[in-house]
């Protein structure tokens, strides 16, 4: 049983070679699409076995091993639901063989990286996902390239720097504390910038929206879906320095100044497709937020934001880059009127849009409530800006609906929602509305490593 | 046998507009939403929710206010939001008030809006407002009536922007959300101070009060969460100076215009206010704030409703004044009276603003009846004329303004802060190769709802 987790990453890996194999566009459409969505009905089933009986370890030749909790199968479900969700309603045009080929891969490497139970697999996952991202075009390539210096370099320097001072480099063995208090710091410091990196924090936000604006969105989903940057500040902060998050009040500050920024930024932006990049930005800076923050209860509905932004992101970008692969680039400078002549995707993108936002009813409004009535108390003013960001974000994302959906019918044509994304992104609403009306479910399953988190941060 | 009534009363109350909700947007998804398909679902739903409203009622009269638990929504450390339901005398006559005025709105938009292009959509959102505003009006805790809140927000918002092909309406529908979530903001943290000073919010009935409260916090608490409370109100209620919106909001349709502005939704401020009494009673300073802030809206907007020459313009400010009276009764701690006068006025309200499209035509008719015109206005004229010549013009000019609320806000925080935006845009992409100029609103906070 143990093997599944082999067997997991492995079928998002074949899943890739087999796809890039194939002769015809359509095949390779359908078998990415089944592939993808298998894995992810098996890592869904593999998260309710662990869930019943308790962690799992599995080791391949005696020398890597993968460990898997609650925690890292709910992170592979998301990876699988957003990855299932970009290749069967992604723009056509956009995901050749390559990319989904690619879009796959990186799948399976970000399972390695949910899955490791030592450092060098963690640190291997890291930047072969991000190193995989690279494709044919300019705007990838160089968006690979920046992430590869500011997320995987800093990572993998911090692994050297374990290795060489003699800690331990299996997870369980951070724990016992071998590394002097100087390094750690400096190993922890490190461990923060690759993940503030890889999660779009500013000053690391550009490259992404770079890569969003270019019409990458695939690439982009599969970044900001699975939310992978904050995993490692998440399993090595509290083995590698457990006082260091409670130590460091500049963290919250960077985490609250970052997302307000991009909320403010995002007002001054004309293109739709950036200004839901800086949107999406400040939404996940609120993750880092709640995770920098020292309280159990926000550390909480940090990690439920997490998960509740996972699909609700990604059903928003993907009805962005629907609307610019039908029109080309939008400006949100006019009224846009798309509501008449696609009223589904008008109708789903107000969806996902407020459910990124905190719309009631959703887990992201759950999660905010959580964050703010943790922080509120002992942080007033991380909790003032708290929720002005996401009263800033909400009424951007209403703004910008109004100007791409709302106003006088065009005279070009925007053809409504085919058949494959009319029931994939129905399907991914649904399933947003059901986890909002139904959240203990995710709660549950996120106490536990927010206790763990917490009563790590806090004990010294 | 009533014992069970009122769970399964309120459940049809609340859950038959909402499975509307769900089943006309499935209508629209699977692109099978006709008209009468559509006015059908509605049409049964606002009756069960009706019916159940009235059982509610029947069952409070007779056996008192009881307060029903359904379990916990959610739990978090030591955060659990309960799911607590409230049926007090207050409630009850509140749960008939809605449920009769979405009744009525639904029959009357059958034929007023028929062949309109944003017909289903329409339902779509009334059917989703009347669950939000039962939620309001039911919630036996505050955390509850937030939900319910927020989605009266919402809905508001897209009504007011209903006719989307005109650009006001939506930036106005926008200015309208704009107002709501940043007094939400306010709400929000009165609701986690509340938390953290009672350790609770749920509400409770006191056998001295006719209506049920929220826990009493003393001190400075309460002070801090009636400031709160009262500003979330303020946005919903349209007071100044944050009440710009309400005459902008009668872009929408008419029939959603009587509802929200007319009827409920203005008044969900009020209501929420009522039910914070015991936090007011103990905070002399955000007594004295509500009183102000009320006085205020009432002078200027019944100033301003004056020299507005639009119907439901004019409305829209007699709504925002007797709103004001509200508040004022509010802090004088009368909610009693202010409880009867939110729900002769919300009616009123509601009356006239569904008859107003049909004004000109019964005053020609009544003209014609009478074969002379009706003399109107004559009581005001009269106080007009005994003010002095100069003050008279000073507050007509004002008024025209609408007392520069609008333009302030225009000029000291929507303009600098996209300013900022434009600038940190700037920066952000690196001088010289800048994404703007940004789409700044037009002036649209001196410009007029309707003109």
């Amino acid at each position: 049983m143990s093997n599944l987790l082999f067997v997991l990453v492995g079928s998002w890996l074949l899943g890739g070679l087999f796809v890039n194999r194939q002769v015809t566009q359509q095949k390779a459409t359908r078998w990415a699409v089944a592939s993808a969505a298998v894995t992810t009905v098996m890592t869904a089933g593999v998260l309710v076995f662990v869930w019943q009986r308790g962690p799992l370890v599995a080791e391949l030749a005696g020398r890597v091993s993968l460990a898997a909790d609650v925690e890292s199968l709910l992170l592979a479900t998301l990876t699988g639901l957003v990855t299932t969700t970009v290749l069967a309603a992604g723009a056509r045009r956009e995901l050749t063989r390559s990319v989904m080929a690619r879009l796959l891969v990186v799948a399976g490497a970000t399972l390695l990286v949910f899955f490791a139970s030592d450092l060098v697999t963690l640190a291997a996952g890291w930047t072969a996902g991000i190193a995989l991202l690279s494709g044919s075009d300019e705007a990838s390539r160089r968006f690979a390239g920046r992430l590869l210096l500011t997320s995987a370099l800093p990572l993998c320097a911090a692994v050297v720097w374990i290795g060489a001072v003699g800690g331990r480099l299996d997870l369980r063995g951070l724990e016992e504390g071998t590394l002097p208090a100087q390094t750690t710091t400096w190993v922890m410091l490190l461990i923060v910038v690759a993940s503030a990196a890889r999660m779009g924090i500013p000053p690391f936000h550009r490259a992404w929206v770079r890569l969003l604006d270019a019409g990458d969105g695939a690439r982009a989903i599969a970044v900001v879906g699975p939310l992978t940057g904050a995993y490692a500040l998440l399993r090595l902060g509290p083995p590698l320095s457990q006082a260091f998050v409670a130590d460091q009040p500049w963290l919250e500050a960077w985490a609250l100044t970052a997302a307000m920024y991009l909320a403010v930024v995002a007002f001054g932006q004309r293109k739709q497709l950036r200004l839901a990049g800086y949107l999406v930005a400040s939404q996940i800076a609120l993750v880092f937020l709640a995770l920098c923050s020292s309280e159990e209860v926000a550390v909480h509905g940090g990690l439920t934001l997490w998960l509740a932004l996972g699909p609700a992101l990604t059903g928003f970008l993907l009805t962005a880059q629907a609307i610019r692969s039908r029109r080309g680039p939008v400006d949100i400078v006019r009224h846009h009127g798309l509501v008449n002549q696609a009223p589904l995707l008008a109708g789903l993108a107000f969806v996902f849009g407020m459910a990124s936002v905190g719309l009631p009813l959703t887990l992201t409004f759950v999660a905010e409530d959580i964050i703010a009535q943790g922080l509120l108390v002992p942080h007033p003013w991380l909790a003032a800006g708290f929720v002005a960001v996401t009263a800033l974000n909400a009424i951007n994302m209403l703004r910008h609906y109004g100007r791409v959906y709302l106003g006088a019918t065009p005279r070009v044509r925007c053809p409504d929602l085919s058949g494959r994304e009319r029931v994939t992104l129905v399907a991914l609403a649904a399933l947003i509305l059901v986890a909002g009306l139904a959240p203990q479910l995710a709660l549950t399953a996120e106490a536990d490593t927010a206790h763990h988190l917490h009563a790590a941060e806090t004990s010294r | 046998m009533l014992e069970h009534i009122d769970g399964v009363a309120l459940a049809v109350a609340i859950l038959a507009p909402a499975l509307a909700t769900l089943a006309i947007a499935a209508l629209m998804v699977t692109g099978r939403a006709r008209e009468e398909n559509v006015v059908a679902i509605s049409r049964t739903a606002f009756l069960a929710s009706l019916a159940g409203a009235i059982a509610i009622a029947v069952v409070v009269v007779q056996d008192g206010p009881r307060e029903i638990t359904t379990g916990v929504w959610f739990e978090a450390g030591h955060h659990a939001f309960h799911v607590n339901f409230l049926l007090d005398p207050l409630a009850a006559m509140m749960i008939v008030l809605t449920a009769g005025a979405c009744s009525l709105i639904g029959h009357f938009s059958v034929t007023y809006l028929h062949g309109e292009r944003g017909h289903t959509r329409f339902y779509l959102l009334l059917d989703l407002f009347a669950v939000g505003m039962l939620l309001i009006v039911t919630a036996g805790s505050i955390d509850l009536l937030f939900v319910g809140w927020e989605i009266v927000g919402i809905t508001s918002a897209l009504l007011i922007g209903f006719f989307h092909e005109r650009p006001m309406p939506v930036r106005n529908g926008l200015r309208a959300f704009v107002t709501y979530r940043c007094c939400d903001v306010a709400l929000l943290v009165g609701i986690i101070m509340l938390h953290h000073y009672a350790h609770e919010t749920g509400m409770h009935v006191d056998p001295g009060r006719w209506a049920a409260g929220l826990p009493a916090v003393s001190g400075g608490g309460a002070t801090v969460v009636g400031l709160a409370l009262m500003l979330g109100a303020m946005g919903k209620s349209a007071q100044a100076p944050v009440g710009g919106w309400l005459p902008r909001a009668m872009e929408g349709p008419t029939p959603s215009s009587a509802i929200f502005y007319g009827a409920l939704s203005v008044h969900a401020g009020v209501y929420l206010l009522i039910r914070a009494q015991p936090v007011f009673e103990r905070s002399p300073i955000a007594s004295a704030a509500l009183i102000v802030v009320g006085a205020i809206t009432a002078v200027t907007a019944t100033l301003t409703g004056r020299v507005e020459s639009d119907v439901k313009t004019t409305l829209a400010y007699a709504t925002m004044t007797q709103v004001g009276l509200m508040f004022v009764e509010l802090g004088l701690h009368l909610p009693t009276v202010a409880s009867v006068h939110l729900v002769g006025n919300a009616v009123l309200r509601c009356w006239q603003l569904l008859r107003a499209p049909a004004i000109l035509h019964e005053l020609h008719e009544v003209h014609g009846a009478l074969e002379h015109e009706l003399e109107t206005g004559r009581v005001l004229d009269n106080i007009e004329r005994k003010l002095p010549g100069h003050v008279g013009a000073w507050l007509y000019l004002r008024a025209l303004d609408r007392f520069y609320f609008e333009a302030l806000f225009d000029r000291f925080l929507v303009r600098p802060f996209f300013a900022l935006a434009r600038a940190l845009a700037r920066l952000d992409e690196g001088l010289g190769t800048s994404d703007t100029p940004v789409a700044v609103p037009r002036r649209a906070a001196t410009d007029g709802g309707k003109r």
